[in-house]
């Protein structure tokens, strides 16, 4: 869904949402300041919000950023990604003065993140065959080839997120979906305008980069199926247990999702894991220690730093009544460093036993779909990094995007 | 030549169109001043002809939402005091972001700016002066190719804190380059069928109403003009008691108008005041409302209390002023050399006070720090140490030196010649 509003519409729209952000983040309200993606350090408001309790913030929102309080929540079905009444996911009329309905900033239907947690469970088993943990995990070899030829394409000095993660995922994901050539050739132009799409729908972007996402969504609608709907992706035909409608949207996902929220938790992975001490040469001996050295990268740096849902009906939660339409919103960054839930709490300890307790969505609350494809291309991209560059360092600081709240996404990542 | 002001509807924003409207009037120009349908009365009363456009702005309804955050962010000493080169870009943008979201896009609203420029494209003005929160003024100019210049009417804080932002962001990757009021200026613009340029904030150039030491040197092309006291619609009659000089020495107390029908939170506990003046020896004039005037529970005997009395008749009996900070009270009390006790805390009034201290022409008093002592005392060394006097007449003196309105005229026609696009049709 291609939105009607004109630039002065959209326009005002953001900017009215954008300054709510900042006028109750400047009264200290931790979600507000969270949302305003600043410069200051986002760990700070989440443990602030841990100190309220599950709370009511003045953007119109339940905030908690406690882990088990989190875990129930992003666990229950009444919450979802969408209201309960039909219709597309976006308030663009709504005056946010009276009613601080802040979520859904931008019409995102089309790329598949607003779907009820019963969609995707549907979607993640008709998707088995293609994204299921053991299918990739059988396609591994295949991966790390790609990650392997990519990385070989760099220099001495090369961007992390530029020249390494964003061009492996493309690869991965163009390769499992079996693109047709042209939508393969257009996925990185693609690609540019989706990265902020789990942003855009809880942060307003620009005025630009919103129209750039909005546009990249409805082309890669159009990439994906052809005006008689039948899939255009070869990968997501074969798919037997899929409508053309699912499957469509399972491409749209696994592009949407698998591409930005990978080179994120690769970069991520490879910031946390580069500064503590010794952790990047013990992978590079030792490449059987990945997956628990990035479960615990992403358990303190993930991907997806907080999740929002919308009560779709009155529910108790705490002791506290939470309405039917409200918003819900899980501090995942804050709450995987909850003291009640993990031993000391801050340290990376790829061998702790508490750290399957970590709320990390890998692509939120599309994460049933995602997760094994997230993962499978992160723990590939830190076995290639590590064996190919043991001696890997930063050579300058990392860059976020602006107005990145969820994903603090990445712009440039120096390494050496 | 046909000169188009506009201010958004409130009054204190308005008085300071009204002095250059009538110069360019009698100076053989066609004048139109418009803003939304509530100025319509303030303008016509000022004896201007009048162009309601759009529908009222909303801003006082916003502000009981967004006033307190808006304020606290805006609290800190480096923005209060002109320091914005100590402030974080993160600082800077909050406060674009903020001021671009609740304050400028609300009182320029979509029907207000697009029936400017209709009206621009209708009337053919040579020239649109826009109050510096007016930025409809801009855009009605760029989409019909009028000259167009900001009218000053207070020091130029906000502008010089969005310069230092564009600078500093120069600075950055363009990706992390974030500036809410040009964003919102450009897709209004482009809507007309006009681009941003720098000029749609700052003017192509600014008539400048501060006198010499108060006024901001931004290096911004600046035609001073002298400010020339008007104080507002409210009816400006001299009454019996000002017909005769004063027994002892007078002060004036004004907490201004804006207050009295916006939303702004800027009180100021009245009854501390009139405590810190009880015991002098000197006559109080208070302009208090009626609901001003029921928060206090005792009047001194000494003060006499009038719902209205147009400043510029009042001031030149007065020995001091205590005073709220706005910028038109101070405007009227350094035109008549009267010293002041500035309070205040908000905006650019702790600069502008600040400014006073400087030239010796009164001191500031945080709005926070008031009490009953240190009022009387600052009253007290206000009223008697004759230095005060001297520099409130010294800024006097650099007020009147700065050129009239009807001096700067010219100048303004000049500068209209060479500016204004040779495209648009007459």
């Amino acid at each position: 869904m291609l939105t009607e509003q004109t630039n002065s519409e959209l326009g005002r729209h953001l900017l009215t949402i954008r300054g709510v952000q900042f006028i109750f983040g400047a009264q200290g309200d931790p979600f507000a300041r969270i949302l305003r993606a600043g410069e200051d350090d986002p760990l700070g408001h989440g443990a602030r919000a841990r100190e309220l309790g599950l709370h009511e913030s003045s953007v119109g929102a339940w905030v908690t950023a406690g882990r088990d309080l989190g875990a129930r929540i992003l666990a229950d079905p009444r919450f979802s990604p969408r209201h309960a009444e039909e219709g597309p996911q976006h308030h663009p009329g709504v005056d946010v003065w009276e009613n601080p309905l802040l979520c859904h900033v931008v019409p995102l239907d089309d790329a598949h993140l607003n779907r009820d947690p019963d969609d995707y469970r549907r979607l993640a088993e008709a998707a088995t065959e293609l994204l299921g943990a053991e299918r990739l995990d059988a396609r591994r070899p295949e991966i790390e080839r790609t990650c392997r030829e990519v990385l070989a394409g760099t220099g001495e000095r090369f961007d992390l997120y530029r020249d390494f993660a964003v061009p492996a995922a493309l690869r991965v994901v163009a390769d499992l979906l079996d693109l047709p050539a042209g939508t393969r050739e257009r996925l990185p132009e693609l690609h540019a305008g989706l990265a902020t799409a789990l942003d855009a729908g809880q942060c307003p972007q620009q005025l630009a980069t919103a129209r750039a996402l909005l546009d990249a969504v409805s082309q890669l609608s159009a990439e994906l199926t052809a005006p008689g709907g039948e899939v255009r992706a070869r990968g997501l035909a074969g798919l037997a247990a899929a409508t053309p409608e699912e499957a469509a949207a399972i491409g749209a996902l696994a592009v949407v999702v698998g591409v930005e929220v990978t080179a994120t938790a690769v970069c991520n992975a490879v910031e946390t894991l580069l500064e503590h001490d010794g952790q990047w040469e013990r992978l590079a001996q030792d490449p059987a220690g990945v997956p628990a050295a990035v479960r615990e990268a992403l358990r303190l740096a993930p991907p997806v730093r907080f999740e929002s849902r919308i009560a779709r009906e009155e529910v108790e939660l705490d002791g506290k009544t939470i309405e039917a339409g409200r918003r819900v919103v899980v501090l995942v960054d804050a709450a995987n460093r909850d003291p009640e839930a993990f031993a000391d709490p801050d340290a990376f300890d790829p061998g702790r036993g508490d750290g399957d307790r970590q709320l990390t969505l890998l692509g939120g609350p599309a994460a049933p779909v995602t997760e094994a494809l997230v993962r499978v291309q992160t723990e590939a991209a830190i076995r290639v990094l590590t064996e190919v560059r043991p001696g890997l360092r930063p050579a300058a600081d990392v860059l976020r995007r602006m107005r990145s709240a969820v994903l603090h996404g990445v712009l440039r990542f120096p390494v050496a | 030549m046909r000169v188009l002001l506009t201010a958004f509807a409130q009054d204190a924003h308005l008085n300071a169109v009204v002095p250059p409207a009538w110069a360019l009037r009698t100076a053989g120009h066609e004048v139109r001043v418009a803003s939304q349908p509530a100025a319509v009365d303030g303008i016509t009363r000022a004896g201007l002809t009048a162009v309601p456009v759009g529908e009222d702005h909303r801003m006082d309804d916003v502000i009981r939402t967004v006033g307190p955050g808006m304020l606290m962010h805006h609290l800190d000493r480096d923005y209060l005091e002109n320091r914005p080169e100590r402030l974080s870009v993160d600082y800077l943008r909050a406060s674009n972001a903020m001021l671009t979201a609740t304050f400028y896009s609300q009182i320029n609203n979509d029907s207000m700016i697009d029936e400017l420029v209709e009206y621009a494209r209708f009337w053919k003005p040579d020239l649109v002066l826009w109050e510096p929160f007016t930025f409809a003024g801009a855009v009605a100019a760029k989409a019909t190719g009028a000259a167009h210049a900001r009218l000053l009417g207070f020091p130029d804080l906000f502008a010089n804190t969005h310069l230092t932002l564009r600078r500093r962001q120069s600075e950055l990757p363009e990706e992390l380059r974030d500036d809410p009021l040009e964003e919102w200026l450009a897709y209004t613009l482009d809507r007309h069928g006009a681009a941003f340029d720098p000029e749609t904030v700052t003017g192509q150039w600014s008539v400048d109403q501060m006198p010499p030491g108060v006024r901001m040197e931004l290096g911004l092309p600046t035609v001073p003009m002298r400010y020339v006291p008007y104080n507002g619609p409210g009816p400006a009659v001299v009454p019996d008691w000002l017909r005769r000089p004063p027994r002892r020495r007078r002060v004036c107390l004004t907490l201004g108008l804006t207050i009295r029908d916006t939303e702004f939170p800027n009180a100021v506990d009245v009854d501390e005041v009139f405590a810190s003046l009880a015991e002098l020896d000197v006559e109080v004039v208070a302009t208090l409302s009626e609901k001003e005037l029921a928060q206090v529970s005792r009047v001194p005997d000494n003060t006499r209390v009038v719902d209205h009395v147009a400043l510029l008749a009042l001031l030149p009996s007065c020995s001091a002023i205590v005073h709220h900070g706005g910028a038109g009270t101070f405007a009227t009390a350094t035109a008549y050399g009267v010293p002041q006790v500035a309070l205040g805390w908000m905006w650019d009034a702790i600069y502008r006070a600040q400014r006073i201290e400087e030239l010796g022409a009164g001191l500031h008093l945080h709005s926070e720090g008031l009490s009953v002592e240190v009022l009387r005392d600052k009253l007290v060394r206000v009223l008697d140490e004759p230095g005060f006097r001297a520099g409130a007449q010294r800024l006097r003196r650099a007020v009147l030196s700065t050129p009239a309105p009807n001096e700067v005229v010219p100048v303004i026609e000049k500068l209209t010649a060479r500016h204004r696009s040779g495209t648009v049709a007459r």
